[in-house]
């Protein structure tokens, strides 16, 4: 068992639980998936972006997975699961390539984080349905991936912004 | 700002405006070619549970191990009328009347797909 600092220990476990309450909140949004199937704004990306810049890969997952398995037991079904984990492994891989890449701010760091997310998705139930006509999805969902990249972007920077000057 | 922090603005940028592009580009194609559906294709967990002209008037239970969903067919536009799923994003969706479209109930497994063939009268 590793020796997690309090504080950091402290922090994750927030991070987890603004992730969840994020996707509680989105899903009492009005609906926007009457006509988009599957669009969501991802805020809870939010959290696994902040972790990812302020700490690392390794904490960032573990935001994503603790995250995952709460979200699943307690507001999901094994699809959730199976469709999250796919979209989150996806999301995270690209999302921590990018920031040691350095070529993008936050703000495109979690474009392409949200867009790969959806993506991950659609391909998972491609493979698993066998059938390729939800591709007509993917116009809907690079688009609504970018705006809401954009927004959890610009979210994530402001927060990690004013965390620094709080330390 | 940086420079560091400007390219990395302008970089921002031109992804988001490629993506946007794709997806504009994307949806042109998908509209140019789409074509008038003539068959409505159910399938579970991938196996085909059902063939139906989209041109009816009828109303479909399908039970799944899962739940329950209820297609309305009417208009030559198919719907699903109600489900007993979790998120109900496949009764939200909008009636769908074009070949490649589809609804999906992903919780129970269920696809209803939209096909420019001829139903070959496996459920009539």
């Amino acid at each position: 068992m590793m020796k997690l600092p309090t504080k950091k220990l402290t922090l994750l476990a927030l991070l987890i639980a603004f992730s969840l309450i994020l996707s509680y909140l989105e899903s009492l949004l009005p609906p926007l998936s009457a006509f988009f199937p599957g669009v969501k704004l991802g805020l809870a990306n939010i959290a696994i972006l902040f972790a990812l810049y302020h700490y690392g890969v390794k904490e960032a997952a573990t935001v994503s997975f603790i995250r995952l398995m709460l979200a699943t037991f307690l507001f999901g079904s094994v699809t959730t699961w199976i469709y999250g984990a796919a979209g989150a492994f996806i999301s995270l891989s690209a999302m921590a390539v990018l920031r040691r890449l350095s070529c993008f701010s936050t703000v495109g760091v979690s474009i392409a984080g949200g867009v790969l997310h959806n993506l991950g998705q659609i391909a998972v139930a491609v493979l698993l349905y066998e059938t390729a006509s939800l591709v007509y999805y993917l116009p809907v969902l690079l688009f609504a991936g970018v705006l809401s990249g954009i927004a959890v972007g610009v979210a994530a920077a402001l927060c990690l912004r004013y965390f620094e000057k709080v330390k | 700002m940086t420079d560091r922090k400007k390219r990395r603005m302008r970089n921002d940028i031109v992804l988001a405006f490629s993506l946007v592009a794709v997806s504009l580009a994307l949806m042109l194609v998908l509209l140019l070619t789409r074509q008038s559906g003539k068959s409505v294709t159910v399938t579970l967990n991938g196996e085909t549970y059902a063939v139906y002209a989209l041109d009816s008037d009828r109303r479909v239970t399908i039970e799944s191990e899962n739940g329950q969903n209820t297609l309305v067919f009417s208009d030559g536009r198919v719907y699903m009328e109600s489900a007993d799923c979790k998120d109900r994003l496949c009764v939200r969706h909008a009636p769908i009347a074009y070949g490649g479209e589809s609804i999906v109930c992903l919780p129970h497994g269920l696809i209803v797909r939209i096909t420019s063939d001829d139903a070959p009268d496996i459920t009539g």
